[in-house]
């Protein structure tokens, strides 16, 4: 007996299109990231920050009510406060563009760049699902006899870093525009807040599309599962420890930490420099406050180094490219 | 019959080292072996043939197209490589089925055909749930064969398909390939153990030192090498006056002979005409013969002289 039915037919069915297949390559990365349970509770994490953030937000929303719950309660509190708070509450709601924007922008800021290491340390657990482990196990070879072409499956790899980051870096931070803004007290909330998405959406999606890149390169540094995580964090970590040495011997030693040149583009997107000198200029009290920001944080806030930075990264993400291509050539 | 693979002039260099010298071929449909010693070019001719390497000069194609960077072409291949390529993280299913949809079936069809070639490769079920890793060699070569049958390819290429194998699974897959083959699937196999092939193979490609020795089926190999120099080996009461003779009469292409036991051995330059001479010149030199044994003229002793 025949171990095949004798009626073997080649498939002549219709086949699913290029971005289907490369999108099997992304869900596969992803998916097998998410396996480990490390990297599911970083999700988590970040996804209860982006909660902390639509909360804050609803909070600044009620402050543009002049009756909400939020002033009777400060009013409990302290009714010195109250008073303040009142105070603040005219002036927001004769601003609502600038309140809105100022703050919002603000909060983006913190969170993308304060939750930066944390989306770095799960690339780095995710290092081994990118590429390391199919150099390992050579299914690469099979890959690449399949469908797809390499430039598909690195394709296909990018994506899945890019998602992951999309997991735990710009989806709270849009998570947290759309509840915050759904639960504000005025529909036009959401246009006022536009110019701080974009800002996020700006500095998020150009840090994750770096960031993924560079991540594919050092995941193709070595086949060993242990190795390129560690090179990865290890990497970010001798960044850290640079900046302060860097800055008093030679400043363009700090450029060598991907984590230091991302912040400066943040500080470039946001343009927070043009948020704190609106807030001099026309919130009361607050205004007087802002005042007395030390100079070299108010110029660096002004004047971020995004150039060399720039300059920096783009040649991360060549070295990057080269490796990849060394690595993960089809010769 | 039209040839499903077509090398003119092929040529691959690795640096200064040369995987392919300038070779010419085809491939008719069928099951066809490819055979020679380590180091002699298979794996590169599979890798170009499966769109891995590119061609340092010269052309191939596989159904008229060049292999290289051609998707389309790729579906209708199927390739099992030599080295371990399984991902020890990954249920065999689940492996199979993201390939199946990588080679562009749809999701429904990719699910089916996982399970299909599992049973066809004879993985037991009860294997099935174990990430690969846990697998010893046969298995994930189970598991590797599957995979390039998953979306029914009109030709399946494989590399050493039998290495790692038991005895049995050797016999499976062969029969495996067998049944493919009758059903229409074009296959090329490699091995540098040609036993293994000369009863799969109707058609071999022999190759060594990066160049094609012979090519065809075995029919037409043998019939080529009746040139070939013959190996005989004689037992006689003058091994001396004997060679003498026969190489006056410009039959013999060198010989050997072994001064304490007398046994002559000798290879001879037209197979045919030696022995057309052969009964004169034996009884013109008046030995007397104690044992004669010829070499038969089977695919492995071509294989043995021509990779020697």
């Amino acid at each position: 007996m025949p171990l095949l039915d004798a009626h073997y037919q080649h498939w002549d069915g219709a086949h699913v299109g290029i971005w289907a297949r490369r999108w099997v390559i992304a869900r596969h990365g992803m998916g097998s990231a998410l396996r480990n349970r490390a990297m599911r509770n970083l999700v988590v994490v970040c996804w209860m920050a982006g909660l902390a953030m639509a909360a804050v937000l609803f909070l600044i929303g009620q402050l543009l009510v002049a009756d909400s719950i939020v002033i009777q309660w400060v009013g409990q509190l302290n009714p010195s406060l109250q008073v303040f708070a009142r105070l603040l509450t005219s002036w927001l709601q004769d601003h609502p563009e600038i309140s809105v924007r100022t703050t919002q922008n603000l909060l983006f800021y913190l969170y993308c760049v304060y939750s930066m290491p944390l989306s770095i340390f799960a690339l780095g657990l995710a290092m081994p699902s990118l590429i390391t482990r199919d150099l390992d196990s050579n299914a690469m070879v099979i890959y690449a006899s399949k469908a797809v072409t390499r430039g598909d499956y690195l394709l296909g790899k990018y994506c899945s870093a890019f998602g992951l980051l999309t997991l735990t870096w710009l989806g709270p931070v849009c998570g947290a525009w759309l509840a915050g803004n759904l639960l504000s007290p005025d529909w036009r909330f959401f246009w006022h807040s536009r110019a701080a998405l974009g800002h996020a959406l700006l500095y998020g999606l150009s840090s994750m599309a770096i960031l993924s890149g560079l991540a594919l390169g050092v995941s193709a540094v070595s086949r060993r599962e242990k190795s390129t995580p560690f090179i990865w964090w290890t990497w970010w970590v001798l960044g850290w420890v640079i900046q302060p040495i860097a800055l008093h011997t030679k400043p363009w030693l700090r450029h060598l930490s991907f984590s230091y040149d991302l912040k400066q583009i943040g500080l470039a997107s946001f343009r927070l420099g043009d948020d704190l000198k609106t807030a001099r200029e026309n919130i009361p009290m607050l205004g007087e406050m802002l005042r007395n920001i030390p100079p070299s944080t108010s110029y660096a806030l002004d004047h971020p180094n995004w150039g060399g930075a720039l300059v920096a990264l783009v040649l991360m993400l060549v070295l990057a490219a080269w490796i990849i291509s060394q690595r993960v050539s089809p010769e | 019959m039209t040839p499903i693979i077509q090398a003119q002039e092929l040529s691959r260099w690795y640096g200064i080292v040369m995987g392919l010298n300038n070779v010419s071929f085809e491939v008719q449909p069928g099951l066809t072996g490819l055979v020679g010693p380590n180091g002699a070019g298979k794996s590169t001719l599979i890798q170009i043939v499966t769109g891995q390497l590119k061609p340092s000069s010269g052309q191939l194609t596989v159904y008229g197209e060049r292999p290289w960077n051609n998707p389309r072409l790729l579906r209708r291949m199927g390739y099992c490589p030599e080295g371990e390529a399984v991902p020890k993280d990954l249920r065999p299913t689940d492996w199979l089925r993201g390939l199946a949809l990588l080679s562009g079936l749809p999701p429904q069809e990719a699910a089916a055909r996982a399970v299909e070639v599992l049973d066809l490769v004879k993985l037991a079920r009860e294997e099935w749930g174990k990430r690969m890793g846990q697998y010893s060699k046969g298995m994930r070569q189970r598991v590797k064969l599957g995979q390039g049958l998953l979306h029914r390819p009109d030709l399946l290429v494989l590399d050493e398909p039998m290495n790692g194998l038991d005895p049995m699974g050797r016999q499976e897959v062969a029969r495996i390939l067998q049944d493919l083959a009758a059903n229409g699937v074009n296959i090329l196999i490699s091995s540098h153990i040609l036993a293994e092939l000369e009863s799969l193979c109707k058609n071999i490609l022999l190759l060594n030192w990066g160049r094609v020795l012979a090519s065809g089926s075995q029919k037409e190999i043998r019939a080529d090498v009746k040139n070939w120099s013959e190996e005989l080996e004689i037992e006689c009461d003058a091994p001396q006056k004997l060679v003498r003779l026969l190489f006056d009469a410009g039959v013999l292409a060198g010989f050997d002979l072994d001064a304490e036991t007398g046994r002559l051995r000798i290879r001879v330059r037209d197979a045919q005409s030696f022995y057309e001479q052969w009964t004169g010149l034996l009884l013109a030199s008046g030995a007397a013969i104690y044992g004669l044994r010829g070499r038969s003229r089977s695919l492995q002793n071509i294989y043995d002289k021509v990779t020697a």
